[in-house]
């Protein structure tokens, strides 16, 4: 569901696209939710995540931003639930997936990542070594800084689909400014997925697909 | 590169509005004085209502200081390199204490922070 991707070891000519493709093949793991229209019950009733192949994409740009002081945060809700700071940025078609890329201008702040409110996607194992913006040392744990995706090489990407728990970026402005303009170049590449029955999927298409995994596989 | 020329004949000027998707580099402030009646001080403040936050519900108007500048009476001083390490969020304003003048007058070249190739 996450992705974080390393700068490159090597570079290939001609270069890969960094988004999903019409023609590509996605799979769900087996982890997402039944309630979910990406599952599908096999025949001895177990939940399973389905194979599909994008057939139509449209990648649509937009920018967030904003002014937050220092010490202080934001959390962004990319779903489309209606709260205080949604921003509507989730499916509304059951076979529609958006893939979300997220890169960052410049600036003093941290991005710290729940799924759903209030739950870390990313910790440690020790009890106490989870991000907390109010300590001086964990605040800086499992948190995202620009540089980590710029705004020109956005790095960063996020899987959604409809009805999912919604996503939340705390965005917080560090110690060392007053205030802080956090701005947020989005690409949200919107694939519409062709469902393919799980007996005529080829063992050469799983190995071709990209897997997409549930926040709850990620967050061990 | 984009620029604001304006004259203080009155107190309070604005440079540049905001841009919601970018902050605000001044590259250089050039400032005319030489037939200006007074020496002036020159305050370039940062202008914006911030977003709702965790610890603000209601937001209100800032004017937040980035830079003062004073001019002798006669004297035409410009601002370079070490320019581009100010930033403003917000709208850029220019307020002239001492006592309007028409005849000073102030040259702001600034750019948007959004050029690619500058990862710092």
């Amino acid at each position: 569901m996450f992705q974080i991707k390393a700068m490159p070891q090597a570079t290939v000519t001609p270069g890969v696209p960094a988004l999903l493709q019409p023609g590509y093949y996605v799979q769900f793991s087996d982890s997402w939710p039944g309630n979910l229209s990406v599952t599908y019950q096999d025949k001895k009733g177990a939940t399973r995540g389905i194979f599909a192949q994008i057939s139509r994409t449209n990648q649509v740009p937009y920018d967030l931003s904003y002014i937050i002081p220092s010490g202080d945060f934001r959390d962004v809700d990319f779903s489309n639930l209606l709260s205080t700071f949604n921003e509507n940025l989730y499916p509304q078609n059951p076979i529609t997936l958006y893939q979300t890329q997220i890169g960052f201008k410049r600036g003093n702040f941290l991005a710290i990542r729940y799924i759903p409110a209030g739950e870390y996607v990313s910790r440690l194992e020790q009890a106490n070594m989870v991000p907390n913006v109010t300590s001086a040392t964990l605040r800086y744990l499992g948190a995202i800084k620009w540089q980590d995706s710029p705004y020109y090489d956005k790095r960063f990407y996020f899987y959604s689909v409809y009805n999912m728990e919604p996503f939340i970026l705390r965005l917080f402005v560090d110690n060392g400014v007053d205030f802080e303009k956090v701005v947020m170049g989005l690409t949200i590449n919107k694939c519409y997925m062709n469902v393919i029955d799980p007996d005529k999927v080829t063992d050469e298409m799983r190995s071709r697909s990209l897997k997409i995994e549930y926040y709850l596989d990620e967050r061990w | 590169m984009p620029s604001s020329v304006v004259t203080m004949a009155v107190a309070t000027r604005t440079l540049v509005t905001e841009r919601r998707n970018a902050k605000i580099r001044p590259d250089s402030i050039f400032v005319d004085n030489v037939n200006g009646a007074a020496d002036a001080v020159l305050v370039f403040n940062d202008v914006f209502t911030p977003s709702v936050s965790n610890g603000v519900a209601v937001p209100v108007l800032q004017t937040v200081p980035r830079l003062q500048l004073n001019i002798g009476m006669g004297t035409a001083p410009s601002t370079m390199d070490w320019m581009k390490n100010i930033s403003f969020v917000g709208l850029v304003q220019v307020v002239r204490g001492g006592g309007i003048d028409a005849n000073c007058v102030v040259s702001f070249i600034y750019h948007f922070e959004d050029d690619p190739p500058d990862m710092g």
